[in-house]
């Protein structure tokens, strides 16, 4: 579903962000990216979503490049980003709209969908008032919904847990299990390693733009903790 | 108290026109388009200094030497009054700023007074702008006493205190009575325009009665002259008799007045800083929905109408970019109520309405238009749009539409009232239709086209993109530009028929707004 072939993303200045990153992210995969603060994950991740340009190497979404025909691409992702910052100045179900307006949804899709969602999240309620006077979880739970409005083949979320109550970070999980069920595909980056090891069947490690180790989780830990092993890995190459 | 306003003012300063980001950053980009742009600034500055040596030397061949300080003296203080309004409210008031440096153990007093010093900085220098190459003149031409550049520089520093502190209590008093309204964005920008409107209205009154001035005796031109500017701005008056007449305590008391007037200021508005500060961050919510029908519609309309609804949830966006269309339907109705002839009076160009009309109807559509800062204002909510499948042009065509609707009623009425006015017939009621269209059509696509050049995602203050951005100012130089050209042949050709340079500057913005727009649309939602 998603296939990152030998990205290399530099920032004007020569900073080198990503180096020849390669990834293979399939149907029913939920795909921890760890690493430490500046490794290159949220940039990884924004060359995926499409918000940035990268210099070399490609990225497949069901086959198609980004680069090639990005539209295409996006219509079938959705992205939650770390900072929920959304429109403040529309209400919660005006937003909702507008995303269900840019996806195309018919009015009866949007209904249902909106209002399973939004209830699912605890949040129908409030959908009447401007975002401005939304918490920053009420925030991230909307942005989440605009997200899955649509029922993205693939989903792609930076640290998606951050400011969430411990109730929508279980629905939240729920849902990305139900969505892999489904036959999407899920690749989110993470600095909880717990969460990490209980919700993803396979992770990669990522420092200093390169990575480290991918592959499925039970392979790579072989009964330890993931924690030990990502310290184990990370600190193997900073000894290199 | 001192260390922190000087603290809170140097963050302040860090922050402004992005001086200290471009001297930090890696984005050689970034770099280029900061230079390119501090070249145009230097050489408006440049013009503008040029233009000052000019006047001041037509002031002193006019035997107006005396009372050139405090000519130039009024001009300063009336533009740092103007501009200072739009803004003063939204910087001082800034709710971003308050949120982070409410919780820091500083004083109330000192976040006003830094960022009024930051307001300060950047008008200080548009006042040396002015007061610099009229003294100059003066000094070459007449020799004047030491006293006169000492007093001088003293005054001028002092100059903008007056003007920033009315502009201050105006935008305090705005925005007191706007965060208690419902739609606070809206209630602020209608007061801030309705203040424009009387600050505009009361200059044209004032300029009107200088201009009536019985002139015919060059003699008695300067005692006029001042007379007339003890009665619109007495500080100037004051100014220009201390340094001509080398009046010590005149210009002392004028110091100390200023200086007792900013700290009453500090004074009232640190009294009600928070108050006010925490009414305009208050957000109301009834958490009251319940889900009914919903409706489809194109990506087109919800990306125009998310367009509206961001224009108006800002005071600052909707005062600035308004008051151009404002203006138009207040230059028309005034030419209406008072008739073609007595305008022409008024401006000193008999017979000449008719042929400028269009022209400058057309410059005030294309003054500021809601484009040149479209881009900017997504600020960092950009992603949203960058990672929807969604095609650059139509977000820009989106952003486009949201001006083109906002603008047309304006356009509508002042040509409505224009029509009217001149009683136009057949072949003047095509141009005065046509000519300000192409125009607004032409500042939306430019606005957007300069805006994509020089986007600002970074800010604070929605002050910095509306007020400050660089693509703001561009816009409205061109838009000066291609009124001011076809102006002047006008002016200087009065014979050449007015047809001519109307259907000139159509064929010419038609062809420049085709060409931006078919740029645009190559372009990706990539800043």
């Amino acid at each position: 579903m998603l296939e990152i072939k030998d990205l290399t993303k530099t920032y004007h200045g020569g900073k080198i962000a990503v180096s020849n990153l390669s990834l293979d992210v399939q149907s029913g995969d939920i795909y921890g990216f760890i690493g430490h603060n500046g490794a290159g994950k949220t940039t990884t991740i924004k060359c995926v979503v499409g918000i940035q340009e990268f210099d070399a190497g490609d990225i497949l979404i069901d086959g198609i490049s980004i680069k090639e025909d990005p539209i295409r691409c996006k219509s079938m992702m959705a992205y939650i980003p770390d900072n929920p910052d959304v429109y403040e100045y529309l209400t919660g179900i005006q937003y909702l709209n507008f995303m269900a307006d840019i996806f195309g949804l018919s009015a009866a899709e949007r209904e249902e969908r909106i209002r399973k969602e939004a209830e699912d999240f605890e949040i129908t309620e409030a959908l009447g008032d401007l975002i401005s006077s939304y918490s920053h979880g009420m925030k991230q739970k909307l942005v989440i919904i605009g997200a899955l409005i649509h029922r993205p083949k693939l989903l792609i979320l930076d640290e998606p847990f951050v400011g969430l109550d411990p109730k929508a970070t279980l629905m939240l999980k729920n849902k990305m299990h139900q969505m892999c069920d489904a036959g999407a595909a899920i690749f989110f980056s993470t600095h909880v390693l717990d969460v990490a090891e209980k919700l993803c069947n396979k992770v990669a490690i990522i420092k200093k733009g390169q990575l480290i180790v991918s592959g499925h989780i039970d392979e790579l830990t072989k009964g330890e903790s993931l924690e030990s092993v990502f310290m184990e890995v990370v600190s193997d190459v900073s000894t290199d | 108290m001192f260390q922190q306003i000087k603290l809170l003012t140097r963050m302040g300063l860090y922050n402004l026109f992005g001086i200290n980001e471009v001297r930090h950053t890696r984005d050689s980009g970034k770099k280029q388009r900061f230079a390119l742009l501090s070249v145009v600034w230097i050489l408006i500055g440049l013009l503008f200094i040029f233009y000052m040596i000019l006047l001041s030397l037509a002031y002193i061949s006019m035997g107006l030497a005396d009372v050139l300080p405090m000519y130039f003296y009024t001009a300063a203080s009336m533009v740092i009054l103007f501009f200072s309004f739009f803004k003063a409210g939204d910087l001082v008031f800034s709710l971003r700023s308050f949120e982070l440096q409410a919780s820091w153990p500083v004083s109330t007093a000192a976040i006003v007074v830094s960022r009024f010093t930051v307001m300060y900085a950047t008008n200080l220098m548009f006042s040396l702008l002015v007061m610099i190459p009229g003294f100059i003149i003066y000094g070459i031409k007449l020799h004047p006493a030491i006293s006169f550049y000492i007093y001088g520089m003293i005054g001028t520093l002092f100059l903008p205190m007056l003007p920033l502190c009315i502009a201050l209590l105006i935008g305090a008093v705005i925005r007191a009575i706007g965060s208690r309204m419902k739609h606070k964005s809206v209630g602020i920008a209608l007061l801030t325009l309705v203040f424009s409107t009387v600050i505009v209205a009361v200059s044209i009154i004032f300029s009107n009665k200088v201009g009536n001035m019985d002139m015919s005796m060059v003699k008695g031109m300067a005692v006029l002259v001042s007379q007339a500017l003890r009665k619109v701005y007495p500080p100037a008056w004051v100014f220009g008799r201390a340094v001509v007449e080398g009046r010590f305590l005149w210009i002392m008391g004028l110091c100390a007045g200023m200086l007792v007037l900013f700290l009453c200021i500090v004074g009232i508005l640190q009294k009600y800083f928070v108050t006010i500060c925490s009414l305009l961050s208050a957000t109301s919510a009834k958490n009251d929905y319940k889900m009914g029908a919903q409706h489809q519609q194109s990506r087109i309309k919800a990306l125009w109408q998310r367009e509206l609804r961001r224009y108006f949830a800002s005071s600052t966006y909707v005062s600035n970019t308004l008051i151009g269309y404002i203006l138009a339907v207040i230059a028309s109705a005034a030419l209406l109520f008072w008739g073609p002839d007595k305008v022409e009076a008024m401006v000193g160009i008999p017979g000449m309405v008719y042929r400028l009309w269009p022209l400058l109807l057309g410059f005030m559509m294309a003054m500021m238009p809601t484009t040149a800062c479209s881009i900017s204002m997504e600020g960092k909510k950009f992603w949203r749009l960058q990672s929807l499948p969604l095609h650059a042009k139509e977000v820009y065509d989106g952003k486009i539409l949201a001006n083109l609707s906002l603008a047309a009623p304006f356009y509508v009425a002042s040509v409505i009232l224009s029509v009217t006015a001149l009683r136009s017939g057949p072949e003047e009621l095509i141009f005065i239709l046509l000519v300000p269209a192409f125009y607004m059509v032409f500042s939306v696509i430019a606005g957007l086209r300069v805006n994509m050049a020089l986007p600002l995602l970074k800010w604070d203050s929605e002050v910095q993109v509306v007020k400050q951005s660089g693509a703001a100012f561009i816009v409205l130089f061109v838009a000066f530009a291609v009124w001011l050209i076809p102006t002047g042949v006008l002016l200087v050709f009065p014979e050449l028929p007015a047809m001519i340079v109307f259907l000139s500057v159509m064929v010419i913005l038609a062809i420049l707004t085709a060409v931006l727009y078919v740029n645009i649309q190559r372009r990706k939602l990539d800043f």
